[in-house]
């Protein structure tokens, strides 16, 4: 039996529709490189030299994995995308992103069996970005996400903690609230993170104490060296 | 600073934006970003007990963060606004520089200076009176010489 937590209509009719049955739960600061290089094994990422930048709990404590994790508990996943690379980060935060695979793409990849206390699969192989069909996201941070993904085919929809928890047996309809979890959410604290904002009168007091020459020169600065990152690029494809 | 660190310290910042200022963000410049991001091996963390003018992030992450509010979240008033403050900090600044860096200031700063180290000179060179040591004090030294030896 999948365990599932859904935080809403919209969100559950997504994943029992793409058949979503596999998540991993990572955070902010990782989304840009997933949406532009896919997902990469922890071995893999040392080897391009691209920074681990969330966490596999078991690459930060006992190693680096040659796999990725995915699990078919949406708590899992969540618990994952709340751990922080250090703990004097107090206050600190990015905010949560659960990235899902639909059962008719795990086929395509290698897994393996992980011994672990927790409920969770092993991807071998690197997953690219085609492969991605669902992105869960606080439901505050869901235009920013939406904006930023190329892919009409990822769908980037709402999560939080403080909604609903549903059994699913087999995707057969059958759907049962788990009460006590419930219950346990809505007695517990809000995710600060999904509360957090900077509104008009804060960017605004921000963009005032800087000065003319600063943002032109930064400008000019920022340009030039764009247009030479896009001339590089053509002559190393040539 | 990498400008893929900047941007993606801007995005980290971007993200806590209210949705309202997000929607008027163009989609291709927060791409562009995005794909700029990619790149950077930092971390960036928003601390949810600050407000954004006392987040801890970087002057150039500010610049650009200023820049997108002016391009397309401002309106007319806000723009005139902002460049108005933009041109007064400028002058501020720049007559700051100017104070510090005056060549003329500089200039009479050197010529003190000098003077000082002149005037110190003189003052080392000047006289001092020699006192020959009576011979009880010579007696008493010597005695005190031996009990710190012992």
């Amino acid at each position: 039996m999948a365990y599932l937590l859904v935080t809403n209509p919209d969100t559950f009719k997504i994943v029992k529709d793409n058949n979503i049955i596999l998540f991993h739960g990572t955070n902010s600061n990782a989304l840009y490189g997933i949406l532009n290089n896919g997902i990469n094994t922890v071995s893999d990422l040392k080897r391009k030299d691209i920074s681990v930048s969330t966490g596999e709990k078991w690459s930060r404590i006992n190693g680096e994995r040659n796999f990725i994790s995915f699990t078919d508990d949406l708590n899992v996943a969540l618990d994952y995308a709340s751990i922080f690379p250090s703990t004097d980060l107090q206050n600190q935060s990015s905010f949560a992103v659960i990235i899902g695979l639909s059962l008719n793409d795990i086929k395509e990849l290698h897994t393996n069996t992980v011994i672990s206390d927790l409920p969770e699969i092993g991807v071998t192989d690197n997953i690219p970005v085609e492969l991605i069909k669902f992105l869960a996201v606080p439901t505050s941070k869901i235009e920013f996400v939406r904006k930023l993904v190329d892919n009409t085919q990822i769908n980037v929809m709402p999560i939080d903690i403080s909604e609903r928890f549903y059994y699913i047996d087999d995707f057969l309809g059958s759907i049962t609230i788990n009460s006590d979890q419930f219950q346990k959410v809505i007695d517990g604290e809000k995710s600060p993170s999904s509360q957090k904002t900077f509104d008009s009168n804060e960017v605004q007091s921000l963009a005032s104490t800087r000065r003319k020459s600063g943002i032109l020169n930064f400008v000019k600065t920022f340009v030039n060296r764009s247009n030479q990152k896009g001339r590089d690029n053509k002559r190393d494809a040539r | 600073m990498q400008d893929s660190d900047v941007c993606k310290e801007t995005l980290s910042v971007l993200a806590y934006f209210d949705t309202n200022l997000i929607k008027k963000i163009p989609n291709h410049v927060l791409k562009k970003l995005a794909k700029l991001a990619s790149d950077s091996n930092t971390e960036f963390y928003i601390n949810l007990k600050k407000d954004l003018n006392e987040q801890n992030i970087s002057e150039k992450c500010k610049d650009l963060i200023s820049l997108i509010y002016y391009n397309y979240i401002a309106d007319k008033d806000e723009k005139d606004n902002l460049w108005n403050l933009w041109n007064k900090n400028e002058k501020k600044y720049q007559d700051k520089l100017l104070e510090k860096y005056n060549p003329d200031k500089l200039f009479q700063k050197e010529i003190k200076k000098i003077s000082t180290v002149q005037n110190t000179s003189s003052n080392n060179v000047s006289m001092i009176k020699y006192k020959k040591d009576s011979i009880f004090t010579i007696i008493i030294n010597f005695i005190k010489n031996k009990f710190k030896k012992k």
